[in-house]
């Protein structure tokens, strides 16, 4: 009986260890949204550059500075996103986890102190928090997945447009919508993920809020 | 043995770790429990009174702690009791 409660709890600690990882990530959402949009900036800047310096005439768009800014463009755009999703990586990796472990291994005594010592007000706000980050970090993803493809579409689309003669609106038009059916195909799973990722953490608020509910009713009688 | 203030409500954790201890040492003195429990003597003290009051605890000639068949129960009816809350909740895989 005694390990049966035990494992309970180690399931109920392990749960809301996971909910505090995807509470991370919803904090680190800042930080990947500057760092994307920096990359954004610097790989516009660079389009532009490219852009201008062929309208201009600062350079030839078949020398190589038109290539290597075309070129730039992509790496600092795909690089930062890249930072970005390693930068939020690392901050959920540092979350500390398990530090209830050696509470727990005292047996009931130490589940006891854990249920003592949950925050459930805190906890409901964590999983909250941590649906709202997975629907914000699966439209990020894909909307940086269709940026990304749309980008290097238009690049192409530009070059084919160059070589025959097509009207370069309609290509525009075209790869951007062809992106952003690449941008979902691509992110289907990780689409589908989440969603199920959010149901169930919808699920773990009903059940938490039952427990905490009966358990703060129920009084122990001596 | 008086020491102070009487307990009205017990620590639950606490209870559960003397008995725990007394479970599994079957008797001790007061300074062997107080240091396998981790608690400071007087916190001891009085929730041994209070124990010994509810007759979950009684003492011999020798001042040695044991664990009565009820107090053994009741620390199993306080494993229950919680299971019977924790073990509904269902963990979905998240």
């Amino acid at each position: 009986m005694e390990q049966n409660l035990t494992a309970k709890m180690e399931m109920l600690m392990t749960a809301l260890d996971q909910v505090r990882k995807y509470k991370e990530i919803v904090a680190s959402m800042a930080d990947f949204a500057v760092i994307t949009a920096l990359s954004i900036a610097t790989a516009l800047a660079f389009l532009m550059l490219a852009k201008f310096g062929v309208l201009f005439g600062w350079f030839n768009p078949w020398d190589g500075i038109a290539g290597l800014l075309a070129l730039l463009t992509v790496i600092v755009l795909v690089g930062g996103v890249v930072f970005a999703g390693f930068w939020v990586n690392r901050r959920v990796r540092h979350v500390k986890v398990g530090q209830w472990k050696p509470t727990l291994e005292e047996g009931a005594p130490g589940a006891i102190k854990l249920l003592q010592e949950l925050n459930w007000e805190n906890i409901f706000k964590d999983i909250r928090r941590a649906k709202m980050g997975f629907t914000i970090y699966g439209l990020t993803r894909v909307f940086i997945s269709w940026l990304i493809i749309a980008v290097v579409l238009n690049f192409a689309a530009g070059f084919l447009s160059s070589i025959v003669h097509v009207a370069e609106i309609n290509l525009t038009l075209t790869m951007d919508l062809l992106s952003v059916v690449i941008a979902v195909f691509i992110n289907r799973k990780d689409l589908q993920k989440r969603y199920e990722q959010v149901g169930n953490l919808d699920a773990l608020l009903w059940e938490l809020r039952w427990f905490d509910n009966e358990f703060r009713r129920a009084d122990f009688e001596t | 043995m008086n020491s102070g203030e009487p307990i009205s409500k017990p620590d639950l954790y606490v209870l559960a770790r003397i008995i725990k201890v007394l479970k599994e040492r079957q008797k001790l003195n007061r300074t062997a429990l107080a240091t396998a429990t981790g608690l400071s003597y007087d916190r001891l003290i009085r929730y041994l009174e209070w124990m010994e009051g509810k007759e979950f605890v009684q003492f011999d000639a020798e001042g040695d702690i044991t664990l009565t068949k009820k107090g053994a129960k009741t620390y199993d009816d306080l494993v229950k009791w919680i299971l019977q809350y924790v073990g509904k909740v269902r963990f979905p895989k998240i």
